[in-house]
């Protein structure tokens, strides 16, 4: 009894606010859908160009390094030099003690 | 021209060291006190010439400058030379190995000797006959290298005359600027400093009566 006594016509505008208050988190949900699948092809590509670019730095870093471990295998300006130093330092021990057994030869 | 640790079986290379140090005790017996300035500047001069390298084709070449150093040094000396000379190579520019050490100084000191030995039977007044024994020396040298390194290499189960061939091919431009090479020097140094090529000669000659 008291159902039939329920305002149809309430029913309505409560409907519409409803389906208003209802309605635009669906919206946005079916406008959205698209959208992060955008963002997803966004992140995809962003991550794409971040990795080339760091193989290409980690290219330039091995190349780099490889052209370090060809410099430190040529002998350089120091062992060059140091060698040489070595050399005359050699004979000149080797001087220096034929020297002394010369001169320890004549004082004896 | 180097050969690297672990080419050579261990008993060539254990005879090659005692080969090398038997030569050196007989460099160091017959080597005069008063040379020793002139050793220690060819030895230099040798440790610093194969770091000079030239472009030839795909690889580069470098001088070996074994049959200058006989010439300059005469055969005693030069062999003692040769191996000061290789060994701080092979310590501070890691050429060749150290076990291999005494192949290597066989392999350019013999013919540093042998070239001392040919340069002095060659040599003569004028600087025209200097520098040709010295172009012989220079060629000579780097041609016995080449053969020796291939015998030795045979030794390690190689090729003779396929490694001799490849070696002597390889080398016969280094032989061309070798001989170029040593003949500038010895016609330079007999130009400028005739005495530097007979001195060890004559001053043995004229001290052995007295020692």
């Amino acid at each position: 009894m008291k159902l039939q006594h329920f305002p149809h016509k309430i029913l309505f505008p409560v409907a519409i606010v409803l389906s208003i208050l209802l309605l635009p988190p669906s919206v946005h949900l079916m406008a959205s859908v698209p959208d992060q699948q955008t963002t997803c092809g966004e992140l995809t590509t962003l991550l794409l160009e971040k990795e080339q670019q760091f193989t290409r730095e980690v290219r330039s870093l091995k190349r780099d390094i490889a052209a370090l471990h060809h410099k430190l295998d040529k002998p350089d300006i120091k062992d060059i030099f140091g060698g040489i130093g070595y050399i005359i330092g050699l004979f000149g021990i080797a001087a220096f003690v034929a020297a002394r057994r010369n001169n320890s030869s004549t004082q004896e | 021209m180097h050969i690297s640790d672990g080419v050579l079986p261990l008993s060539i290379s254990l005879a090659s060291y005692a080969v090398t140090a038997a030569g050196i005790a007989y460099s160091l017996k017959k080597t005069d006190q008063k040379d020793l300035p002139k050793i220690a500047v060819v030895t230099s001069s040798f440790f610093v010439a194969s770091l000079i390298h030239l472009p030839m084709g795909p690889t580069s070449v470098h001088l070996l400058l074994p049959g200058l150093v006989g010439a300059l040094l005469g055969p005693a000396a030069a062999f003692l030379s040769i191996t000061v000379g290789l060994v701080l190579q092979s310590i501070l520019f890691q050429f060749g190995g150290l076990t291999a050490l005494g192949a290597n100084c066989i392999m350019i000191g013999v013919p540093a000797v042998v070239c001392g030995t040919l340069f002095q039977f060659l040599q003569g007044s004028s600087i025209q006959q200097n520098s040709f024994a010295g172009a012989v020396a220079g060629g000579l040298g780097i041609c016995l290298a080449a053969l020796l390194l291939a015998g030795l290499l045979y030794t390690g189960g190689e090729d003779f005359f396929g490694v001799a061939q490849i070696a002597l091919a390889a080398h016969l431009p280094v032989m061309i600027i070798e001989a170029a090479v040593s003949a500038c020097s010895i016609s330079f140094i007999s130009r400028v400093k005739p005495e530097m090529l007979t001195w060890s000669r004559t001053l043995q000659c004229t001290n052995e009566p007295g020692r």
